[in-house]
């Protein structure tokens, strides 16, 4: 329908409300007549659907609707618990239900989520319940104790993730986990009093160790873009590693400070001797890690076995395989050689 | 001093310019419907007596029945009362869009419960017996209401909308497209499709009943 016409049916709309005659409708758009004549008489039978309120009901239902809103107001001024009898019966009826539904189906899934890596549904609900942990480790120590555990845990499912070939997010996301709880981890461990502190170290100093192995394992072989990030959060560990040497030394002496007969140096100490150790190794032309690059397995602590090598020391063939592939992605993504002009 | 007061409305009442008294006018609906979210009872008199006869015209060209037009009617205002907290609306159409909307819930809800629990209607339509001279001419009168009542619940809600607010409630086109949240040209297409919709479904009746 055009603007036009549509304009004329609004004029014969509006003079036939005033009472005049179809025809003389017609007769002022003769152009539209022959389209205006059948919607004109379509128009006079929606006026069947007309229908005014009768004076004596709309009275009443305005009496009625008064009588309500007196009634709302005086709902709305009533203070709140005469409003709703045992509201805090109410309030405890959600957290009494979802508790219901956790201890009948809930306890399942958490112990079935704590393998999960994060490209499964139920890392979600790991991280759920590695929350409500986190909120009820309330003093130092037992955060302290509740990031170290959390670190553990996310080394391990890196070591997984390694084997299984998990892929470079899932990679990524976990070192990223693991490096931030140590790092968590480490600035619980300062605040707490020296005792504790030496209670606490001798779990520290290996996990920063292993740590440090598997970011070098990362940095040689993931993908380039993990490979970076790997390089990145070593230099994390090192300054997690250097803030914990500074709190060891600020402690104060005295018996508290004295550490158990036999324990160790200080973890951060430790690490740093380990971390150079390494790097002089790395350094030198006759082996290391560098030296080893793309050929070594992932270095791992003697008392968990490597999954990517047999018993006999060699490596599996799926970690073969995977080597291979690792290679060849690299070989492809690899940036293109530099172009002499005698070349 | 009177004369001087009376002047002074003059210049500012009357005199103001008519986009000026507009805003003044939304501004001050905007300030009864801020009232009325706090179940003001003045501010909700005066809100009722502004959108009852168009509450009542919408829904009574929807319901076959007079009862159950002013059952709904009331209905809908009592679900306004209801849901008070709740409205977001800052003028005149914004408002009425609101109770149609409340209007069309009602209206749906009650069809339903019919259809699970049909009654028989005592008073199928709405007769108008003073008005008919005789009891044939009602009859005629309630037939041709309920096949255009049905031919227009046979169009989409939206150019149900359309039809009712432009040739029930002689909205112009820019009050229903404000009062449905649309633009003029949408409701000018929405009205065009619906007239003819409107248009085969009416000659279809007829050709029915002639043949």
């Amino acid at each position: 329908m055009d603007e036009r016409l549509i304009a004329a049916l609004e004029d014969c709309r509006a003079r036939l409300a005033r009472g005049e005659p179809l025809a003389l409708c017609l007769a002022a758009h003769p152009e539209h007549a022959a389209e205006l004549r059948p919607l004109l008489a379509t128009l006079l039978h929606l006026r069947a659907l007309r229908h005014e309120p009768d004076a004596a009901f709309a009275a009443a239902s305005r009496a009625r609707f008064h009588s309500r809103l007196a009634k709302a107001q005086a709902a709305q001024r009533a203070p709140r618990a005469a409003r709703r009898p045992l509201r805090w019966l109410r309030r405890l009826a959600l957290p009494a239900a979802a508790a219901a539904v956790l201890i009948s189906s809930g306890f399942g899934l958490v112990t079935a989520s704590a393998d999960a890596l994060p490209n499964s549904p139920l890392y979600k609900v790991q991280q759920a319940h590695e929350q409500v942990a986190g909120y009820l480790a309330r003093t130092p120590e037992a955060q302290t104790a509740y990031h170290l555990r959390l670190a553990n845990q996310r080394l391990q499912q890196l070591k997984y993730a390694h084997a299984v070939d998990a892929g470079p997010a899932v990679v990524d996301e976990l070192t990223a986990g693991m490096v931030q709880q140590t790092s968590l981890a480490a600035q619980s461990w300062a605040t707490l009093p020296p005792a504790q502190q030496a209670k606490l170290a001798p779990k520290v100093a290996p996990l920063l160790k292993q740590e440090h192995a598997a970011l070098q394992w990362e940095a040689a072989h993931e993908p380039p873009r993990v490979a970076e990030h790997a390089a990145q959060r070593e230099a994390q560990l090192r300054a997690t590693a250097e803030r914990l040497l500074a709190a060891e030394s600020s402690a104060p002496t005295g018996e508290a400070a004295t550490p158990p007969a036999g324990a160790h140096a200080t973890p951060g100490a430790q690490y740093l001797q380990f971390a150079e150790g390494a790097q002089h190794t790395a350094a030198s032309p006759t082996g290391g890690a560098a030296a080893t690059k793309r050929t070594a397995a992932p270095p791992a602590p003697a008392a968990t076995p490597n999954p990517a090598v047999q018993p006999s020391g060699r490596l599996t063939p799926a970690e073969r395989l995977r080597r291979l592939l690792v290679e060849r992605w690299l070989r492809q993504h690899a940036p293109p050689p530099v172009q002499t002009p005698h070349s | 001093m009177r004369l001087y007061a009376e002047r002074a409305h003059v210049e500012t009442v009357v005199l103001m310019p008519t986009a000026a008294r507009r805003a003044a006018a939304e501004a001050e609906f905007g300030a009864v419907l801020a009232r009325a979210r706090a179940l003001d009872a003045a501010a909700w008199d005066r809100l009722y007596q502004f959108a009852f006869p168009q509450v009542y015209r919408y829904v009574a060209a929807k319901v076959a029945d007079r009862h159950d037009a002013e059952d709904l009617t009331e209905e809908v205002f009592a679900g306004a009362l209801q849901s008070a907290g709740s409205l977001r609306a800052a003028d005149e159409a914004a408002f009425l869009g609101w109770l149609f909307q409340i209007a069309r819930y009602k209206i749906a809800d009650r069809l339903r419960r019919q259809y699970r629990k049909p009654t028989e209607a005592l008073a199928p339509t709405h007769e108008v017996a003073d008005a008919d001279p005789t009891p044939e001419e009602a009859a005629l009168r309630a037939d041709a209401q309920a096949s255009v009542r049905a031919a227009v619940a046979a169009l989409t809600p939206e150019q149900q909308d359309v039809i009712l607010m432009k040739y029930v409630l002689d909205y112009d086109n820019a009050q229903a497209a404000r009062v449905m949240g649309k633009s003029p040209g949408a409701v000018n297409q929405l009205q065009h499709r619906a007239l003819a919709q409107l248009r085969r479904t009416l000659l279809k009746k007829g050709g029915e009943r002639d043949g």
